[in-house]
């Protein structure tokens, strides 16, 4: 399979300047790589803090990494110029999770769908109004929503626009960042049974960002786990979500509210959120893990394989092997 | 009969919004009793929260919002309260934690400041006895440092630690009634699970009872014993949690936990729901739902459906079901 | 956008603004028409009725050249609005497009702009624009152009504040990826989404622009005589205030009357345009 997007030990700082305080760095998204496959949904969740919004940020170079490379098709446009990326934009596109501020109040929906084509100036007008309507078929709307604006849409509907805004220059990639938490569940399901649909006609290859495991196993083939910034946990969707190994996840995943499953009796303690900030070695989730030992915040934790496609970054788990 | 702390019997409510009159809840019914935790589950729409405010009486437009039914709380009525009789209250015998931490705490007063002036308000204590109350309540919390905490502003704190702190501060009192509305909908999950936790043992140690609304069926079913399921206004499904989730019967509810993706079982098609929710200002004679259900009969578009009482106090408005029986 | 019903009902409800509509109406009315209205030539001189009390041939009497202050006040009226709405058309549109691209921008452009606006927004507004038009010299092209001048800054801070908020909007992003130039984004999506506070403040800019002018025309640095301007009428008038009461006191009437219209006018409009003010 050939991989159509590949982060190479991705980073980014930012630093935070203040007249009174230290020199904080916030490392936003700390060493990051995975590859997406042609072809295949690959989730990442997380919670806030996580760096996964960052990381969609980089992947569409809305922002220049610190360090690392971005590789869309084999080339690495992680230190592109604006100019560079042009040509290449329209090749990753993205649904964001707001669907009253991914719209532009005044445009209409004509108006936001054609954007995108009018942007790179190669369409002839009454092109661009059948592709026009051609997409607003294809997300379940129609030729009466052309000049209907934002207001006068639902929250589903705003996101069925959004949809097809980013299917307007035919994208390899769909970046999904918590495209429908926003929205009721009985909306959400029209939405992502809507975008599988398109993910088969089309041929498109998504990454999807949320924090709702369930929503992600649904959807995902393979899954990456985001704490503060790193990867701790990569593999198929079963295999992650249903045999979790790192103890992260493992909290992660017994934290959902599962229709049928007792909350667990656990120790009402405040757990701390924060990470071991201030450490530059050592696992980050030092402060909350039940098998924290010495040895964690001395040595540099990397992911590594564990079963087949299965990776973890965990170095009692290293050592459970 | 079992004595309620609260019952809502027939609550009808008109709000006026953008000079027109919409109706947000029909002739809705429902008991809450000492001890327990009551759900409210339902979507946008479906008039959880307005539920949540007529039972304080906070709704815009006051007491004229009620058209109709009562409200009782330990017997008495609240829907004739004056205001005044209505702050003395609110906030000691019946309190409220909200979604957003960020807004239910005053952004430029310490908690500390904040949580003496609700005790003082409702108690005549000195302030001494007053700090002492909040830092003891930020400990049943399980707050690590209740006096730094004490003396954050609200910026300072996390959001679970912000909800803590709410829960803390609405316990003070000693309420018989809690009201949470959506309290974790915007927290991280791990959080959230501190948090549903926190909300059980306290309500276990306290012996009040609470009235938990959200739209997550999984975290009704987590803390709930029972729970009613809102659609538009009404109340189409209410009994015991497990049965109506484990085998709901009317099809709204069926729907719903159709279109949920189960975490736990291997993948399955999600089936949507149909259409949206009707406007609020849509009159519609029979069923509300009936536009949108996939069971439907010729005489759901014409009368609303009778109740219908299943064993174990399972009630369910569907004609369907009714005709079953 | 809101429907006539709507703007129709706020405008009922408030009779105020209705007031200040009027008055403006009457304004732009008189302005445009002044040529046909006025019965004399307003710059004709007849020495022999200088300083007649009004009466049924000179409504406001004449002033000590014996020129009709009626047809005098009624073309002040056409210069006047000419004025007002030069000044603020052109602070709105300069100050939109640097305080655009100063917040959309950021960095070392962003600091250096604010830093030129701060020191223009700390001088008394009046003082500033006497010492420019006095710089540039006593004609009323120049005053209208200190007086813009003066007055950019201010819209330069509202639309940069406007830009900061909006630039962070999902559906900017979006446009960020499909390759739109700045410029793109500037005119089609950031701008326009700005305007409804522009708006406001060019309305109840207007009145304070028109006094400002009037003002500096008083003391002389605006129009020049033997334009009927009414700041420049005024300052004629004083001396002959206590005998002649009517030559201040039609001009200053007139002022007075136009400010407040634009004001209650503008009041009307951030209430109409202002989504918090709603409920």
């Amino acid at each position: 399979m050939t991989n159509l997007l590949e982060l190479k030990m991705v980073e980014k700082y930012f630093t935070k300047r203040s007249f009174l305080e230290k020199t904080q760095t916030i490392r936003a998204v700390d060493g990051v790589s995975l590859t997406l496959h042609k072809g295949e949904t690959l989730g990442i969740v997380g919670e806030s803090g996580c760096g996964k919004s960052t990381l969609a940020s980089l992947i569409l170079r809305l922002e220049k990494p610190t360090s690392g490379q971005i590789l869309l098709g084999g080339t690495d446009i992680a230190q592109f110029s604006e100019d560079q990326l042009r040509p290449l934009r329209s090749r990753i596109q993205i649904v964001f999770q707001d669907p009253y501020s991914s719209l532009n109040p005044r445009f209409t929906a004509r108006q936001i769908v054609a954007e995108p084509m009018r942007v790179i100036r190669k369409w002839k007008p009454r092109e661009i109004d059948e592709k026009v309507v051609r997409l607003l078929e294809l997300v379940g709307l129609s030729k009466e929503h052309l000049h209907r604006y934002p207001h006068e849409f639902s929250g589903g509907q705003r996101q069925r626009l959004s949809i097809a805004r980013a299917l307007t220059n035919d994208p390899e990639i769909l970046i999904l960042d918590e495209p429908t938490s926003a929205l009721d569940v009985s909306v959400q399901a029209q939405v992502l049974n809507l975008l599988q649909q398109l993910q088969t006609d089309l041929g498109l290859s998504y990454i999807f960002i949320s924090h709702n495991l369930a929503v992600v196993k649904y959807v995902s083939d393979r899954v990456a786990v985001m704490y503060f910034g790193k990867i701790v946990e990569l593999g198929a969707v079963e295999d992650v979500m249903l045999h979790p190994l790192h103890p992260y996840t493992k909290e992660l995943i017994g934290a959902v509210p599962v229709i049928g499953r007792p909350l667990s009796e656990v120790d009402l303690s405040y757990q701390e959120q924060k990470n071991a900030a201030g450490l530059s070695a050592g696992c980050l989730y030092y402060l909350r893990c039940p098998l924290a030992k010495k040895h964690c915040l001395e040595k540099t934790i990397t992911l590594l394989e564990y079963a087949a496609g299965h990776q973890v970054a965990c170095l009692e788990m290293e050592n459970s092997k | 009969m079992k004595e309620t702390i609260l019952s809502i019997e027939n609550l009808t409510v008109d709000l006026l919004s953008g000079g027109e009159i919409r109706r947000v809840l029909h002739d809705i019914s429902f008991d809450v009793f000492p001890g327990e935790i009551l759900g409210l589950v339902g979507e946008s729409g479906s008039g959880k929260s307005v539920t949540a405010a007529a039972i304080m009486q906070l709704l815009t437009g006051g007491n004229k919002a009620i058209v109709g039914g009562k409200i009782l709380f330990k017997g008495q009525d609240l829907v004739n309260k004056t205001p005044a009789q209505m702050q003395a209250i609110r906030g000691k015998d019946m309190a409220m934690i909200f979604q957003e931490p960020m807004t239910s705490l005053n952004p430029v007063f310490t908690i500390g400041t904040q949580f003496v002036d609700i005790i003082r308000t409702h108690k005549a204590i000195t302030e001494k006895e007053a700090i002492q109350h909040a830092l003891n309540m930020l400990k049943a919390v399980h707050i690590p440092d209740s006096e730094r905490t004490f003396q954050s502003y609200p910026y300072e704190l996390s959001g679970g630690m912000r909800q803590r702190v709410m829960i803390a501060m609405a316990q003070s009192c000693s309420p018989s009634l809690l009201i949470a509305d959506e309290p974790t909908t915007a927290l991280d999950v791990t959080i959230q699970a501190q948090i549903l936790r926190l909300l059980r043992a306290t309500v276990k140690n306290s012996r009040s009872s609470v009235i938990f609304i959200s739209h997550d069926l999984g975290v009704i079913s987590q803390l709930c014993q029972r729970v009613a399921v809102m659609y538009a206004g009404e109340i189409i499904e209410y009994g015991v949690v497990e049965t109506i989730l484990q085998d709901p019967k009317h099809p709204y509810t069926k729907a719903l936990l159709h279109s949920i993706p189960d975490f736990s079982t291997k993948s399955r098609t999600l089936t949507s729901i149909p259409g949206t929710v009707p406007d609020v200002q849509a009159v519609m004679t029979g069923c509300r739902f009936h536009p949108r259900c996939a069971e439907r009969q010729e005489i759901c578009s014409k009368q609303k459906p009778a109740p219908v009482t299943l064993p174990e106090n399972h009630h369910i408005n569907c004609w369907k079901v009714s005709k079953e029986r | 956008m809101k429907s006539f019903g709507s703007v129709y009902s706020i405008l009922r409800r408030n009779s105020l603004t209705l007031l200040g509509c009027f008055i403006v109406l009457v304004m732009l009315f008189i302005g445009l028409a002044a040529p046909v209205l006025s019965p004399y030539n307003p710059v004709a001189i007849d020495i022999v009725n200088k300083l007649q009390a009004p009466s049924a041939a000179h409504w406001f009497g004449t002033d000590e050249i014996g020129r009709d202050i009626f047809s005098r006040v009624l073309y002040g009226c056409r210069i006047s609005i000419q004025v007002g709405l030069y000044i603020v058309l052109l602070a709105a549109v300069v100050g939109t497009i640097v305080g655009s691209i100063s917040g959309y921008q950021g960095g070392l452009l962003d600091q250096v702009i604010m830093t030129i606006t701060d020191i223009l927004l700390s001088f008394p507004s009046l003082v500033l624009a006497m010492a420019l038009a006095a710089a540039l010299g006593p004609s009323l092209y120049n005053t209208m152009l200190a007086v813009a001048i003066v007055k950019i800054p201010v819209y330069v801070r509202l639309v940069r504040g406007q830009v900061l908020s909006l630039k962070e909007q999902s559906y900017v992003k979006a446009a960020q990826t499909f390759g739109a130039s700045q410029a793109w984004i500037l005119s089609r999506h950031i701008i326009p989404n700005s305007l409804a506070p522009v708006l406001i403040q060019i309305t109840l800019g207007i009145g304070e622009a028109i006094l400002t002018a009037s003002s500096l025309s008083f003391i002389g640095l605006g129009a020049q005589p033997p334009t009927p301007e009414w700041g420049a009428m005024i300052s004629t008038a004083r001396i002959y205030a206590l005998d002649q009461w009517w030559y201040v006191t039609f001009p200053g009437i007139a002022i007075f009357t136009t400010v407040v219209g634009f004001n209650l006018l503008g009041d009307g409009i951030r209430d109409l345009l202002d989504p918090r003010s709603k409920n």
